[in-house]
């Protein structure tokens, strides 16, 4: 079915054209306000170092300095932190959104005993802050030979993540029963309910898992910052570290390295947005 | 069912996976405590200093291929340098802020003496060694004498001014002579005439004495200019109560009252190079290095103008005794657990003894550790030529402070900040806020001799 | 017909429990094929949390400076001092009144978002990549953006502000930073609206057309339709944010003034947050890195993790009554 999730009924027509008019306004406003600061960014890029400090506040740039554009792709090797940066973040989306898919269903349709004290459990480790585990995970890393590689993020992305399960655990508990029900008469082990039948309904929540781990671990700092040393660190890390001038940061290439930044991500989120309006939810029982 | 055999399967190999890698890396960790560097051949360097790889370019990789190695260098990051010594691999070498730093670091036990290196090497001759070296020497009592714990990578003359001469000729203020005998008072009263404001804006600052780095540096030097001295004898007690302590302290708050720098009421979201380099700037408080970075890589031409237009003289005077001394000497240490010491030395040896450095001050990055790199200092402007004398008559005055190795130093330049932005700030008075600091401090040294075992 | 005379045991139910039964019921849903499901996460947790917290434990009674080998126990007295310090309950103060400005007006934000932009209309796609954009920006640069708009002197807004002739107001400190901390939280909002744009998703469209059918108003059909279905991950976001906002540390120190003048590497340091900003994990990140006071760090962790479990067993309780699952969540049967 590919009618609209939210339909409007005939009598309000022409309510409706005055209202959408007004809600695209409303969004093109916003959306400016959301912009702002990135505009800004880039356009602190464009000037140079003095202009940028000047209280003659102007919004274009008296003569533009593509300049930092040039030193943020070559102060550092922008292309090959990319790609590194790219399949490290691909992996990880890919095993966390896995791992806690499967997980997220062990919570969400099975029973076991302590179900619930475990995902009390679960959510109890969110509630640690990161400082807390960053020296201890280190040294334990650290003794298994693991650090300055990827390995951990393997390792975390085998493990499930907290937020990623408890995503998908609230995305399947929103399932109809009578799906499994069905599946069970036919004779189905939870694995292949699991795989044929819930997974693909829950389509929008695995685009979502893996866009929101992908961004989380391109923007990560903290983590690559410690695990990672210079050569293999992230695209984020190295641009922080890469930027410099006798020790001090050039904070006009590093707006222009973050433009540079975050285009892969946007691209990857503008293709990947559009499965959330493939109409999908059905209220199919099988056969 | 089969899916089900083939899930746990999976399960199993991972696990399998984790353990594999377990095992593995505890027999690599039981083959000697930081055995990879041991005899292995072509072994990983690894620097914690930002920027070095920008820095050295294709030099990096000349020095790896004449040392057989690999050098990875990465951002200094407080956590993941303690993290590194806790799991115990920490960094071959790494970056300090210098003077204020060393002593506590010394003390803790972490640095690798370097004296044996320093013997041996024929890049760091004792004759050709500045004074300045003092900064990473300590005698297990005091720093300035003893034995050698760091190298630093250039140095300066802290609380010397640099000051912006067409800003000065709008406000009709005649121009700093190095051969003047400027006190801070002088400095807050040019500040004030100096300082523009409108619309809420602030156009040019008078004088930024650039409060919040090394304050307690500023603080022990001005109330040594008085004959004072903050610390005791054995630095178990720091005292703000002196009379010529308050004094400090209450210039200061005067100056922050005052508003010519930016300060707590006056905020800057980067730091005073960019706004010197815009002309917003009359006079600032920076050392020799600051006159590369004025006309240095992405300034432009605007940066070529400031650089012409600017002076450079001694620091000011807050009493009798001529004191200017170098509050930082940012450079590197090597730590007692690293795994290659004698590589990270020589790259020590490569980075301020070789090439690099000389072409590191001919850009004028700073005072050179090594006098016989001194002749290479850029003179050939006018004004590059105006600024190396002004340096080279003032070295005489140079002194090494001496910071307590009891004293964190972040945890002091935290107390400082706190009290004394509270009083600028009208929230409490001068002596209320001597006395929180004067509480913190000793709290702080407290906590330190515990610490050492003292 | 039940089921059980449906199954078939060559499909590999099996039929008993070890030794624990529960009723029929319990025979469908066997415990191991549920620990099998979630052991990747078990494993995973025990490692990586439950050592560190336990180490945490440990340091927090006891005055560790994080290197050297001095250090004592000295039981609970970390705890104790924490309970007097004024500073820290100040911090604790701002933080509960951070998260209670930041929390709600994040979720309906991102919710609003969502149903706005849940339409197959023109350019959907562009508005939703442009509010998701500031999500995809590291924490760093984000900051960097906020202090380049705000900044007092040379900032986007004081410059706006003065071609209207109005004087130049000091965003970044006292006392408007805690705005300008809250507004650069809101600016995450898409992570949100993502998620509440794939539960919408899930909305079954026969329910919201049998509904239009009937005569229901779109307030009506979001109230009694779009609302329960989505209540599972409103929950969600509720819970996750309110846990994350309680830790928030980043952000108010990237957003403090300028600490060194450029050449000590511009250090993040504690003692430069405003005071509108000083949140509980800034004092923290103080005691740890400033201070040098592990142990005491160490303690104020485990007091903000009771806090936020006390806070969340709150909120789990009231789930009960709001939140609407298909498949019931404690055992019985819907």
């Amino acid at each position: 079915m590919t009618t609209p999730k939210l339909t409007l009924s005939n009598r309000d027509a022409l309510g409706a054209r005055r209202g959408r008019r007004l809600m695209y306004a409303a969004l093109v406003l916003l959306a400016l306000v959301f912009l702002a600061p990135l505009v800004w960014n880039a356009l602190y890029a464009l000037k140079s170092r003095s202009e940028s400090a000047s209280t003659d506040v102007h919004v274009l740039p008296q003569s533009a300095e593509w300049g930092n554009f040039h030193r943020a792709l070559t102060m550092i090797d922008f292309g090959r932190y990319t790609v590194t940066t790219f399949m490290l973040a691909g992996i990880f989306a890919l095993l966390v959104t896995a791992s806690s898919a499967l997980v997220g269903f062990g919570f969400a349709r099975l029973r076991g005993r302590g179900r619930k004290p475990l995902f009390t459990l679960m959510l109890a480790t969110t509630m640690v802050p990161q400082i807390l585990t960053v020296i201890p995970t280190y040294v334990i890393f650290s003794k298994l030979g693991l650090v300055n590689t990827y390995w951990p993020w393997v390792l975390w992305g085998l493990a499930a993540s907290p937020f990623h399960v408890f995503l998908f655990r609230q995305a399947f508990a929103g399932l109809p029963r009578e799906l499994e029900e069905a599946a069970i008469l036919d004779g189905c082990g939870y694995f292949r309910i699991f795989w044929q039948i819930l997974l693909p309904l829950v389509r929008p929540v695995i685009a979502t898992s893996i866009i929101l781990a992908f961004t989380f671990v391109w923007g990560d700092f903290i983590t690559p910052a410690i695990f990672l040393n210079g050569d293999n660190t992230t695209l984020g890390v190295a641009m922080a570290a890469g930027y410099t001038d006798g020790g001090i940061t050039l904070n006009n290439v590093l707006a222009a390295g973050t433009v540079f930044y975050v285009l892969p991500v946007l691209v990857l989120f503008f293709v990947a947005q559009r499965s959330f309006t493939r109409g999908v939810a059905t209220s199919g029982l099988k056969g | 069912m089969q899916h089900h055999l083939s899930r746990r399967s999976l399960l199993g190999r991972s696990a399998a996976a984790v353990g594999g890698v377990a095992l593995g890396g505890s027999a690599l960790s039981a083959c000697g405590t930081g055995g990879s560097g041991g005899g292995g051949s072509h072994p990983t360097l690894q620097v914690m200093y930002d920027g070095i790889d920008t820095e050295l370019g294709k030099q990096l990789a000349a020095f790896e291929r004449a040392n057989d190695c690999k050098v990875v260098v990465s951002k200094f990051d407080q956590v993941k340098l303690n993290a590194a010594i806790a799991a115990g691999n920490p960094p071959d070498l790494v970056r300090t802020s210098g003077a204020s730093e060393m002593p506590n670091l010394i003390a803790r036990g972490l640095v690798e003496n370097l004296d044996p290196y320093f013997a041996k090497s024929t890049v760091f001759k004792a004759a050709d060694l500045d004074p300045i070296v003092g900064v990473y020497r300590f005698d297990g009592k005091r720093q300035g004498k003893g034995s050698v714990y760091g190298f630093p990578s250039d140095f300066s003359q802290d609380a010397m001014l640099w000051f912006n001469k067409e800003l000065f000729d709008k406000a009709k203020v005649s121009h700093l002579k190095p051969t003047d005998s400027l006190t801070y008072d002088d400095l807050l009263d040019l500040g004030k005439r100096l300082t523009v404001r409108k619309g809420g804006k602030v156009d040019v600052f008078g004088f930024d004495p650039v409060w919040n780095f090394v304050n307690q540096a500023h603080l022990m030097q001005m109330i040594a200019q008085q004959g004072g001295s903050l610390w005791n004898d054995d630095f178990t007690k720091a005292d703000f109560t002196t009379p010529e302590a308050r004094r400090a302290l209450q210039w200061y708050v005067d100056w922050g009252k005052a508003r010519v720098g930016s300060g707590p009421l006056d905020p800057i979201s980067d730091w005073q190079g960019p706004v010197y380099g815009a002309g917003r700037i009359a006079v600032v408080s920076y050392g020799y290095w600051f006159g590369a970075w004025i006309n240095g890589g992405d300034a432009g031409a605007k940066g070529a103008e400031i650089a012409a237009a600017s002076g450079f003289v001694p620091a000011p005077q807050m009493g009798s005794t001529r004191v200017d001394a170098c509050m930082t000497a940012t450079g590197a240490w090597i730590p007692k657990k690293a795994a290659h010491k004698e590589l990270a030395f020589k790259f020590l040896e490569f980075w301020r003894g070789g090439a690099p450095a000389e072409a590191h001050f001919k850009a004028g990055g700073g005072l050179p550790a090594l006098k016989h790199f001194r002749t290479l200092l850029p003179k050939s402007t006018a004004f590059d030529a105006d600024h190396y004398q002004t340096q080279m008559k003032n070295l005489k005055n140079l002194s090494v402070l001496q910071f307590s190795p009891y004293a964190n130093y972040t945890a002091v330049e935290g107390a400082i900040t706190t009290n004394v932005e509270a009083a600028m700030k009208g929230q409490t008075s001068l002596d209320s806020a001597i006395r929180g600091l004067q509480t913190a401090v000793d709290a702080v040294v407290q906590q330190g001799k515990q610490q050492l075992g003292a | 017909m039940t089921l059980l005379t449906r199954q078939d045991p060559a499909t590999g139910h099996p039929v008993a429990r070890a030794g624990r039964p529960r009723g029929r019921r319990w025979k469908r849903y066997p415990t191991w094929k549920f620990y099998a499901f979630v052991s990747p996460w078990v494993i995973g947790c025990l490692a990586l949390t439950a050592v560190p917290m336990g180490y945490a434990l440990l340091l927090s009674f006891t005055d560790f400076d994080g290197l050297s080998g001095n250090w004592r126990w000295v039981g609970l007295d970390n705890y104790t001092t924490a309970f007097h310090d004024p500073v820290v309950w100040a911090s604790l103060r701002r933080t509960g009144l951070y998260a209670l400005i930041a929390v709600p007006l994040s979720l309906a934000g991102g919710l609003g978002l969502a149903l706005l932009l849940n339409q197959r209309l023109r350019a959907m796609g562009v508005f939703r990549t442009i509010f998701y954009l500031p999500s995809v920006v590291p924490v760093v640069a984000t900051a960097l953006m906020f202090k380049l708009v705000f900044d007092r002197d040379t900032g986007l807004v004081n410059g706006i502000l003065a071609w209207v002739g109005i004087d130049a107001v000091p965003w970044l400190i006292d006392p408007h930073a805690f705005t300008i901390l809250i507004m650069l939280s809101l600016w995450g909002l898409g992570g949100g609206m993502v998620i509440f744009l794939a539960g919408l998703q899930a909305i079954p469209a026969e329910l919201l057309e049998a509904a239009s059918v009937d005569g229901a108003g779109p307030l009506r059909r979001f109230w009694h339709i779009t609302l329960p279905v989505l209540s599972p991950m409103i929950f969600f976001q509720l819970v996750l944010t309110l846990i994350t906002t309680l830790q928030t540390l980043v952000q108010p120190l990237l957003l403090a003034p300028a600490v060194s003048g450029g050449a000590g590497g511009g250090a993040t340091d504690a003692t430069h947050v405003q005071q509108g900003d000083f949140l509980y994990m800034v004092n923290v990140y103080a005691q740890f890195f400033s201070y040098q006071k592990y142990g005491y760090g160490a303690a104020l962790l485990w007091i903000l993790f009771l806090v936020i479990l006390a806070v969340t067993a709150v909120v789990l309780r009231s789930s009960t009554s709001w939140v609407h699952y298909e498949v019931d969540q404690d055992g019985s049967e819907q």
